[in-house]
């Protein structure tokens, strides 16, 4: 190796172990050569030589006379409770922490692909699966309220109110379950005879 | 200061040293996992005081700095048997210091950084080390967190990019490129904090 080749680029990589006894002889030769010769490198040199001298001079502290036994007396109490108390992670319960997690996320992304598929198949489907359960014109059958014939006994009381001249009772709930079906086939009704 | 007036600092430990002390580590971890309490002793013994100033370093309160210690050895120790030895045992237990102090520090006020933790005897001596203690901590407490902590690893625990870059679990790059900001910020800082001092 030879001790004047060295570059700015390979000295700075140098510089913290040469400042900290790290380089060989012949390495340390390489680089005062080069701090000889170049300013910058030597300012960066000095800037770590100058914050290593201010850190060297913090106060150091030892700690005090029974630290070491608070420490075991500490360490051997928690290890005591410890021990029995956790399980061996080999024995824990195979699916939980990030495993549930990730099942968890897995099983709600599979359902919302289920979900957006059944929404985009089945009106495509439906007539179809109607056909095969209904027949007919693939439509479900319509449910038709049965009204009772005239001078059934439930009309005669429907009636009544009305007769004595006395407002019905359930008037407002009848005009709020208005169903123009039901009025429809009410009309209906008289002419035929036959709900 | 210049180059050609310094004086350097022999490395903490020498590379067959640290090789001694990561297998003689290693045999201590084993036996510690195996329940035997002496073998604690001697890793508690072996780290004690650095991992105590670790925490000073970066807690700047004494009391602070051993309750964290107490509370890094004893969670070490009864987590051990999770230790799979990937790494060094003592950048396992560097990390567990440094988290624990990040914690506190992030609990504590600003107020109750300044604190004694001088022990020396003489009377100038405690006066210019107390000096010196508050403008380093002013000095660093201006420093992000990354920058600051990898600055005390390596100037003040004299630790290797290698073990910090396994400690803070970063790349070796990343240490290098840090330390040098770090360095950078802190010369100015102090400079402008011995300017403040001397003209306030």
């Amino acid at each position: 190796m030879k001790a004047n080749t060295w570059r700015c680029g390979r000295v700075r990589k140098a510089l913290d172990a040469y400042a900290h006894s790290g380089l060989s002889a012949v390495e340390s030769a390489a680089v005062e050569a080069h701090l000889g010769r170049c300013p910058r490198c030597t300012s960066e040199y000095d800037t770590l030589f100058a914050v290593r001298c201010v850190l060297d001079n913090y106060p150091r502290i030892t700690p005090r006379a029974d630290f070491d036994d608070a420490i075991v007396a500490a360490a051997m109490a928690q290890r005591a409770v410890y021990i029995p108390v956790r399980p061996n992670r080999r024995h824990r319960f195979a699916f939980s922490g990030p495993r549930l997690r990730l099942a968890t996320s897995f099983a709600l992304c599979a359902a919302l692909c289920l979900m957006t598929i059944s929404m985009l198949v089945w009106p495509q489907l439906r007539p179809a699966v109607l056909n095969n359960l209904f027949g007919g014109n693939g439509n479900p059958p319509t449910a038709t309220l049965q009204l009772p014939a005239e001078g059934s006994t439930n009309s005669v009381l429907r009636s009544m109110p009305e007769a004595a001249g006395t407002p019905a009772v359930n008037e407002p709930r009848a005009a709020k379950s208005h169903n123009p079906r039901v009025e429809t086939e009410r009309e209906a009704a008289p002419a035929t005879g036959q709900p | 200061m210049t180059a050609a007036s310094m004086l350097i600092k022999p490395s903490v430990l020498s590379g067959s040293g640290a090789a001694r002390r990561e297998d003689s580590d290693r045999a201590l971890v084993s036996r510690c996992q195996a329940g035997e309490r002496d073998a604690f002793c001697l890793l508690l013994s072996r780290y004690r005081d650095r991992i105590v100033n670790l925490a000073f370093q970066l807690l700047s309160r004494r009391e602070d700095a051993e309750d964290v210690a107490q509370e890094a050895f004893t969670q070490a120790f009864t987590s051990i048997k999770n230790f799979r030895g990937d790494s060094q045992f003592f950048t396992w237990l560097y990390r567990i210091t440094v988290n624990l102090c990040l914690q506190r520090k992030r609990r504590q006020k600003p107020e109750d950084c300044l604190d004694d933790g001088v022990e020396s005897a003489s009377g100038t001596d405690v006066e210019s080390q107390v000096v010196t203690k508050l403008l380093v901590e002013r000095t660093l407490a201006k420093m992000s967190e990354p920058l600051r902590i990898t600055l005390v690893l390596r100037d003040m625990q004299d630790l290797s990019y290698e073990e910090i870059a396994s400690i803070l679990s970063i790349p070796v790059g990343t240490v290098r490129s840090r330390l040098n900001e770090a360095r950078r910020q802190f010369r100015d800082a102090w400079t402008l904090a011995e300017k403040e001092t001397a003209h306030p």
